[in-house]
């Protein structure tokens, strides 16, 4: 493509020739004929961007806050010259260039290779992709230019951060709310074992007893005794209403990292975590345990976005069958605008069930963005105030969290009350 | 994954300001343009500074600033009081023949842009106090001594009177006006035509993108500007004596007999022109670019071998390009030659000889329609021969042979 330059070279040098013949003025035919020529010689040095490129990037996971490095290595494998190329990485706009930039100029030989580092730092919990890489190539005097794309993707996610929460748990006065991992004579994914069964379609291949089958010529297997104290529950509002706030410190951001801190603590303790988030629809998680349950409730978590309104009692209606007998259920709400909550947790505690409710106080996260008036916030705050006193009034645990507390102190509160 | 992303090394050779002031590529593509504006100007003075009729009293709007400033020394002196320019002769170069008139105005100017290009390296505060302590000086010079004896003459004679067409002649004080204005006109006439010198080297060593395009476009107003006076249609109608360039391309006598001696200059200052151009606006945009580079890129190894890669690239292209350009125009030029040549193969058929009845007038439509075909027979080159590889070819081969010898 003519750059806007070579175009007034061009008309500029035409005009010239143009001219010179009409007056009959050999010295602007020069002038105008050399102008072309300038043209014509450039045309032959046009760069290219058939180059190879490779991201490296120091994590394909990594929390909120970390730092990722990233690595691009440039080749020109070709036996032209590039001439002179931009390069230019897209990087997802949540994320901050920590050091190093994103964009080269380079002038690549044949088989030469180069390298852009950078270092970005990642906000935002998400699903990320960084790329594909943006060319610019042109010849020195900048007369004709290219643009493209390489269309090298790398994924990464970030989870949201984890916070330290176990010491906010021992530190109570209380005795321990669960009592950690003990094997139970439950049938239920573990590691010791507990009895041998007839095999039924569905089962892993990998559990099936080889020797018991050559033996009695029929397919048995090893079932393990489940390696969980109880299954926890963690149910996290993603509704629309949840993204009062700013993009940073909204309930929804905040009920993430609760939700993944609290993940981190029972999972440490070999207990099994289910994950429901419900926005417009119901993602559900079924209980385990282990790296790869947390692996996937912090992938879970990180992809989350505030939509939809779906009322909590249509999701423990949904979840009531799937609800372990008298598990914990933690549920992070902001409990606004959704009439359904009351009559959830009278059901859930009724059932049996622990309830601990933390709720990040929505109407503080609005405060954070826009000028409530006094009396309007103090009207609002007493609502919400008696709100969770019924709640609190039908046997649950709740946990008023103000957007200055600390994760592990607003737990405390769940101890002390 | 994590060890293999190294993190940005620190090498000894950094893109800062300070020392991209002083690498070599950049000063070479300073001088390059400074050298391609100064002899740029040079051969324009030589190709249009020249009038028809050359003595003491004729003026004519040639491109030599000696003939205006003559034509000024001669109306002064003329004067019942006679005056005289304030700035010397051996100064401005008048009194000179050749490029001798123009050296020293050169050397002046090019002292001076030194001296603003340093003052702008220094701090803003600097900067500003010895603007305001030029423009104070000039005010004060061209006003201080009017005021000042036009005040004492009204507090002595106990009067108030206007210090002009008063018969006492002591009390005629702006008389002291006179000696400034004719040192700001001078200095304004020499400033008019040494414009594309005097922009063009403050935007080479000043940095400054818009004053190279006024260099550029100061250039062109005057080569129109002859262009049109000189045009036939004017001359008839005003008598200017400004020496036209001939109508006629003679013979090709220079470079090999591959162009005529009348267009040689011209072919030149085109050439010149556009090696200023691009020399000068691009060290602007690679400074640019480095300057714009966060810390951590300017110390990176691979960041300052890259930006060397270019400005080394920039420097090879511009000879090679500047060289083809020259010869492709030339070829150019000459190509109705080679179809006349070609058609008189066919001699004596009805259309050979009106193809070479038509090629064979100078400075017709055939010479440069003829021009515009070669060169667009050698862009279109391009698509048959691979020049980019071949180059690549040959840069591969020598940084083998580099290597094999290390």
């Amino acid at each position: 493509m003519w750059t806007r330059k070579a175009s007034i070279l061009g008309a500029g040098g035409v005009s010239l020739v143009l001219v010179g013949m009409m007056m009959s003025n050999f010295q602007m035919m020069v002038f105008g004929v050399a102008f072309v020529a300038f043209l014509a010689v450039n045309s032959w040095i046009t760069g290219h961007g058939d180059i190879q490129v490779v991201r490296t990037l120091s994590a394909d996971n990594l929390y909120k806050g970390d730092d990722l490095y990233v690595e691009l290595e440039i080749t020109n494998p070709s036996w032209r010259r590039t001439q002179q190329l931009e390069i230019y990485d897209n990087v997802p706009h949540e994320m901050k260039l920590r050091s190093g930039l994103n964009y080269m100029r380079v002038n690549l030989g044949p088989g030469e290779t180069t390298r852009v580092r950078y270092v970005l730092r990642c906000p935002l919990r998400g699903h990320y992709s960084i790329g594909p890489i943006s060319i610019r190539y042109r010849d020195s005097f900048n007369l004709f230019s290219q643009e493209m794309y390489v269309d090298h993707r790398s994924d990464l996610i970030v989870f949201p951060q984890v916070r330290e929460i176990e010491e906010a748990m021992v530190r109570s006065r209380t005795p321990k709310m669960y009592t950690g991992a003990t094997t139970l004579r439950t049938p239920g994914p573990g590691t010791e074992f507990f009895s041998l069964r007839e095999y039924v379609p569905g089962d892993p291949f990998k559990i099936i007893n080889w020797k018991a089958f050559a033996r009695t010529g029929q397919l048995i297997v090893n079932e393990k005794c489940r390696d969980a104290v109880t299954d926890v529950f963690i149910l996290v509002d993603s509704r629309d209403i949840s993204r009062i706030g700013t993009v940073l410190k909204n309930p929804l951001e905040v009920g993430t990292v609760a939700a993944a801190s609290l993940a981190s603590y029972f999972i440490k303790r070999r207990d099994s975590v289910a994950l429901a988030v419900y926005d417009e629809r119901l993602s559900f998680l079924s209980p385990d345990t282990g790296d790869k349950q947390y692996f996937k409730i912090l992938s879970s978590l990180a992809g989350v976005a505030p939509k939809g309104a779906m009322p909590l009692q249509a999701v423990t209606n949904a979840l009531s069958s799937r609800f372990s007998r008298g598990s914990p259920v933690f549920i992070i709400s902001a409990l606004e605008g959704d009439g359904t909550t009351i009559p959830a947790i009278r059901d859930l505690a009724g059932r049996g069930h622990e309830v601990i409710i933390l709720s990040p106080s929505s109407v503080d996260f609005e405060r954070l963005v826009s000028r409530i008036p006094r009396t309007s916030y103090e009207v609002l705050k007493l609502e919400r105030q008696n709100r969770l006193t019924a709640l609190a009034g039908f046997g649950a645990r709740v946990i008023d969290w103000m957007p200055d507390v600390e994760l592990s102190q607003a737990l405390l509160q769940v101890k002390m009350g | 994954m994590a060890d293999d992303v190294a993190i940005q090394s620190e090498g000894i050779e950094t893109l800062h300001l300070k020392v991209l002031r002083r690498k070599w590529q950049i000063l070479a593509l300073q001088i390059t343009a400074t050298i391609s504006l100064f002899s740029m100007y040079i051969m324009m003075t030589r190709t249009y500074g020249s009038c028809d009729i050359i003595d003491s009293t004729s003026w004519c709007p040639a491109l030599d600033h000696t003939l205006t400033l003559s034509a000024l020394q001669q109306f002064l002196v003329l004067q019942p009081d006679p005056l005289s320019l304030p700035i010397p002769n051996w100064m401005t170069g008048v009194g000179n023949s050749g490029d001798g008139r123009y050296w020293m105005p050169l050397f002046v100017i090019s002292i001076l842009v030194a001296g603003w290009t340093i003052l702008g390296l220094q701090t803003a505060k600097l900067r500003r106090r010895v603007n305001m302590g030029i423009l104070g000086f000039a005010l004060l010079y061209l006003a201080g001594l009017f005021v000042i004896t036009w005040l004492i003459g009204m507090i002595f004679s106990f009067d108030l009177y206007l210090p002009f067409g008063q018969i006492d002649s002591n009390k005629n004080h702006v008389e002291y006006l006179v000696g400034p204005l004719l040192l700001y006109i001078q200095v304004f006439v020499l400033v008019f035509y040494f414009l594309p010198v005097i922009s063009g080297l403050l935007g080479i060593w000043g940095m400054s993108k818009s004053r190279i395009s006024w260099a550029i476009g100061s250039t062109i107003i005057y080569l129109g500007l002859h262009a049109l006076l000189s045009y036939e249609g004017v001359r008839s109608t005003i008598e200017l004596n400004l020496s036209a360039l001939p109508v006629q391309i003679g013979d090709a006598t220079e470079w090999g007999g591959l162009v005529a001696p009348e267009i040689v200059p011209l072919l030149i200052i085109s050439l010149l022109l556009m090696v200023f151009l691009e020399s000068g606006f691009a060290t602007i945009r690679y400074v640019e670019y480095a300057f714009k580079l966060p810390e951590s890129c300017k110390k990176d190894p691979e960041y300052v071998s890259q930006f060397d890669n270019i400005l080394n690239v920039h420097l090879q292209q511009t000879v090679g390009v500047s060289f083809f350009v020259g010869l492709v125009t030339a070829l150019a030029l000459k190509f109705d030659d080679l179809i006349v040549d070609l058609v008189s193969v066919f001699e004596g058929s009805q259309w050979s000889e009106q193809v070479k009845e038509s090629l064979e007038l100078q400075l017709t439509y055939g010479t440069v329609i003829s021009a515009m075909i070669f060169v667009i027979f050698i862009a279109g080159l391009r698509y048959i021969i691979p020049w980019p590889r071949i180059s690549g070819l040959i840069e591969k081969g020598i940084r083998q042979i580099r290597d094999q010898s290390v």
